[in-house]
């Protein structure tokens, strides 16, 4: 409320002086108006007064003849009574006439009529007037019995015609002289009259052209300042970076809109263009009918508006590129997707006679959002390849390190082939073959991780597959083909090796931590974890006792190797040696397997490592059997062999006697690891067994370097 | 990908320019050889003209494009020059150089700050893989002629 008041406020204030002034105007043409009528009612009645002072001129004149004829009639005999009739009447209506001006009262008019009139002012008139009684007195008195008479005597007339004689004159001069007084003072009243309406006319033109210069004045600061208005509008509208319009009810866009517009919605666009024809170019059809809807409701007036902003289905618009000729596009990046955010606001005209302002316009404002959403997709790009790494990790930590290390270094020569293989293409042109070759080497990679459980490994395989087979099904393969292959390539490569790097950087932790341990207890505990880790993937029961008093005083080379070899063979223990639970009962066994690690000192610097399981120990047709399923023996070559070679064979690469393949086991790479292990150490290795009693490995070795 | 990576879209724009600035002089258009990741050995020693441009922005690195003598010879017949002096010989390969800056300009808008082209003659060992592990290398071939383009850039936002 003392918002609406404020503005009214300061507009009576702006207009003021011009009000107060316009006002002074009025006041002064009903005061020249007023002085007007008034002075002319006043010279009216003044302009009477002459006239009858006039008339007493006339009058005393014809009393003086109507006297002379009536002694010349008077002389022959005969007077009139005409004469004396006139006389009387002439006589009366002087004398009427003079009473009036001396003391006031009524009189005939010029007209005939009764009129009363007021005592005249003025020393010369009063004087005049006086002078003019002295001589009217007698002769008045003298005339009286003339007119009383039918028939006056003549000494009567002659007395009277002698006073006239000598007084008649001075009489007529005297109502003269009254007559230029009184017309005197009409010309003085005339004068104040063209006075009063000079001056009136004056201020008044005064005032006008004070209104008019004011009003000139206020229209032109006013022009001004719609102009300044216009000229920042129009600065504003060039320079805003956002798509802004105002949306008519009709659908149409406003006389004004923001220069950037055409360039934010990637379409060309002007004022009075129907906004959802534009729009239905831009996108799909759903979006298009969900806009039309919203912008209805937005006009509709029933809902609030805090709430239908919450329902903008527009708020994250995809744009496609507008159809040939009419878009207006960014140069740079025209291959990304556009994305635009319309928010609008109701603008309210005034209020309807049921006291509601209604929503005359909406005000349209459109944000180029391409690089939030672009950054919101990067951020969601980057977690979900942050979390694809950490489970690479961990899934490579699963792993024995050699394992992962040699999966890596595998993975590593895969790419080095598939490079070589696109580097070679440039001199072949042979494509598809190079595509084919490609092709093997990714899917032996995801193979391979796959049986690693390398998830990241195999989805990341997977995805290049997918590039490859598209290229594949391509008619007519070309060298720019090749375009799609590098990027791949390169995120594989760059995949690898930070998983390399932090993989390294963990177990160096781990083996840092080994062989730093004062004594072999932390050794001893090591693989008791590992034991019982692995135990419990393979669902079984096991105690680990270790004895290993002398690793401590090992050199760090033979210490590392020999702690690689102790994690393959407590694995094999728990994977291949030691029962089930259920198994190991009915064998009247304990339930628990154990595993017993020893390390001898034999001399000086030899020593003797071992590892004993109680477990089902190594059945020569077990062995036979993994040989067959191997596809390298047949099954007679396979039960040719005796005990001693088939102990040998499990040392061999791709050799497992377990008939599931999984994180523990299934691969043959154990054993292989132990015998490369060996024979870097320059050690021996022996395998004692007895079916259903024990499995034990010994290595001999020397700590000399 | 890592959205950082440099994509197939963006290799593209490098080498449509090198491949249509030779069909625009000579009517006949370079053809992709092939695309791999370079190493140490990546650019043949015998390639020893070099047009080189670096860039900042939104990318960081360099693109250039390196060949034999022989093609620049014949780029220069194909533009009406006869004098085929060192000068001109380096100026052509500019001029290749320039072409990339241009389409890469084109495509990236103003956020790509591109040099003035720099032109080598001789072993391009001190320009190599100044950002990326293994740039990206696309070879090319122009009336017989061998060329190529290494793409050492990174994306930074």
């Amino acid at each position: 409320m003392e918002r609406t008041k404020q503005p009214k406020r300061r507009r009576a204030e702006r207009y003021r002086r011009i009000i107060i002034a316009i006002g002074l105007f009025i006041v002064l043409d009903l005061i020249v108006l007023a002085a007007t009528l008034f002075l002319s009612h006043q010279i009216l009645e003044d302009v009477a007064t002459v006239n009858l002072a006039g008339r007493q001129r006339m009058l005393s004149q014809r009393i003086a003849k109507t006297i002379y004829a009536a002694e010349a009639e008077q002389s022959t005999a005969q007077t009139a009574n005409g004469t004396l009739s006139e006389l009387k009447a002439a006589t009366a209506l002087f004398d009427s006439t003079l009473r009036g001006f001396t003391v006031g009262g009524g009189t005939l008019g010029v007209n005939g009529q009764e009129l009363r009139i007021k005592a005249l002012e003025g020393e010369a008139p009063r004087n005049i007037l006086r002078r003019a009684a002295i001589l009217w007195t007698p002769y008045v008195a003298l005339i009286d019995p003339l007119t009383g008479e039918i028939t006056p005597a003549a000494e009567t007339i002659r007395k009277a015609s002698e006073y006239s004689k000598i007084n008649s004159n001075k009489l007529l001069d005297l109502m003269n002289q009254l007559t230029a007084a009184l017309e005197e003072n009409v010309a003085d009243k005339t004068d104040i009259l063209r006075l009063v309406q000079i001056v009136g006319v004056v201020l008044a033109l005064a005032n006008f052209a004070f209104i008019v210069f004011k009003l000139i004045g206020r229209l032109r600061a006013q022009d001004a300042l719609v102009k300044q208005q216009q000229r920042e509008n129009a600065q504003i509208f060039a320079t805003i970076r956002d798509g802004l319009f105002l949306l008519h009810p009709d659908g149409m866009i406003g006389s004004q809109m923001s220069a950037s517009l055409p360039t934010v919605i990637g379409k060309r666009v002007a004022p009075g263009d129907d906004f959802l024809s534009v729009l239905e170019t831009l996108v799909p059809e759903k979006e298009h009918e969900a806009a039309k809807e919203y912008i209805s409701l937005l006009f509709g007036d029933r809902v609030k508006e805090s709430l239908v902003a919450s329902l903008n289905p527009l708020s994250q618009l995809e744009l496609r590129a507008a159809d040939g000729g009419g878009d207006v596009g960014k140069e740079a990046d025209s291959s990304a997707s556009r994305f635009v955010s319309l928010q609008f606001s109701r603008v309210k005209g005034e209020k309807n006679e049921m006291g509601v302002r209604q929503t005359t316009h909406l005000l349209v404002t459109v944000h180029d959002v391409s690089e939030r959403v672009r950054l919101i997709q990067a951020v969601k790009d980057a977690e979900m390849r942050a979390q694809e790494e950490i489970k690479g990790l961990l899934d490579l930590l699963e792993l024995e390190p050699a394992v992962s290390r040699r999966f890596l270094n595998d993975t590593e020569q895969s790419l080095d082939a598939i490079n070589d293989a696109l580097r070679g293409a440039g001199q072949t042109r042979d494509y598809p073959s190079t595509i084919s070759e490609i092709f093997r080497r990714v899917h032996h990679l995801k193979g391979e991780a796959a049986a690693h459980s390398l998830s990241l490994f195999e989805t990341l395989a997977h995805r290049f597959e997918n590039i490859l087979s598209e290229l594949r099904d391509r008619p007519n393969l070309k060298g720019e083909d090749l375009l799609a292959i590098p990027p791949h390539l390169e995120d594989i490569y760059s995949r690898t090796a930070k998983l390399r790097s932090l993989a390294e950087r963990m177990t160096s932790k781990d083996a840092h931590l080994t062989q730093n341990a004062a004594s072999g207890h932390e050794f001893g505990y090591m693989l008791e974890a590992l034991a019982e880790k692995v135990a419990i993937n393979q669902k079984k029961k096991v105690r680990v006792t270790a004895d290993v008093p002398d690793f401590g005083s090992l050199p760090d080379s033979k210490a590392t190797m020999l702690r690689d070899i102790a994690i393959q063979l407590v694995r094999n223990a728990v994977v291949h040696g030691i029962e089930a639970t259920n198994e190991r009962v009915i064998s009247s066994k304990t339930e628990s397997g154990n595993i017993h690690v020893t390390l001898k000192r034999l001399e000086a610097d030899k020593f003797e490592f071992a590892v004993r399981d109680d477990g089902r120990g190594v059945i020569p047709d077990h062995i036979r059997e993994s040989l067959v399923k191997s596809g390298r023996y047949s099954r007679a070559e396979a039960d040719s062999l005796d005990e001693r070679t088939l102990v040998m064979k499990l040392f061999e690469p791709g050799i497992s006697t377990s008939p599931t393949v999984d994180s523990d086991a299934g691969r043959g790479v154990g054993l292989d690891v132990v015998a490369e292990k060996v024979k870097i150490m320059g050690a021996q290795i022996r395998l004692g067994s007895r079916p259903n009693i024990y499995t034990q490995f010994s290595v001999t070795f020397s700590s000399a370097a | 990908m890592n959205n950082k990576d440099i994509n197939e879209v963006e290799l593209r724009v490098f080498i449509t320019a090198v491949t249509e600035y030779f069909q625009a002089l000579a009517g006949e258009p370079a053809q992709v050889r092939s695309a791999y990741l370079g190493t140490d050995l990546s650019v043949p020693q015998s390639y020893d003209y070099t047009g080189l441009i670096t860039i900042s922005g939104n990318y960081r690195g360099c693109v250039y494009f390196s060949c034999r003598q022989v093609l620049l010879r014949r780029l220069l017949v194909c533009m009406g020059e006869n004098d085929h002096s060192e000068s001109n010989l380096l100026d052509a390969v500019g001029e290749v150089a320039n072409t990339i800056s241009g389409n890469a300009r084109k495509h990236f808008g103003a956020t790509l700050e591109i040099s003035v082209p720099v032109t080598i003659h001789g072993p391009t060992e001190s320009i190599r893989a100044a950002v990326r592990a293994r740039p990206f290398v696309i070879t090319i071939d122009w009336l017989g002629q061998a060329a190529i383009v290494m793409i050492d850039l990174e994306r930074l936002v």
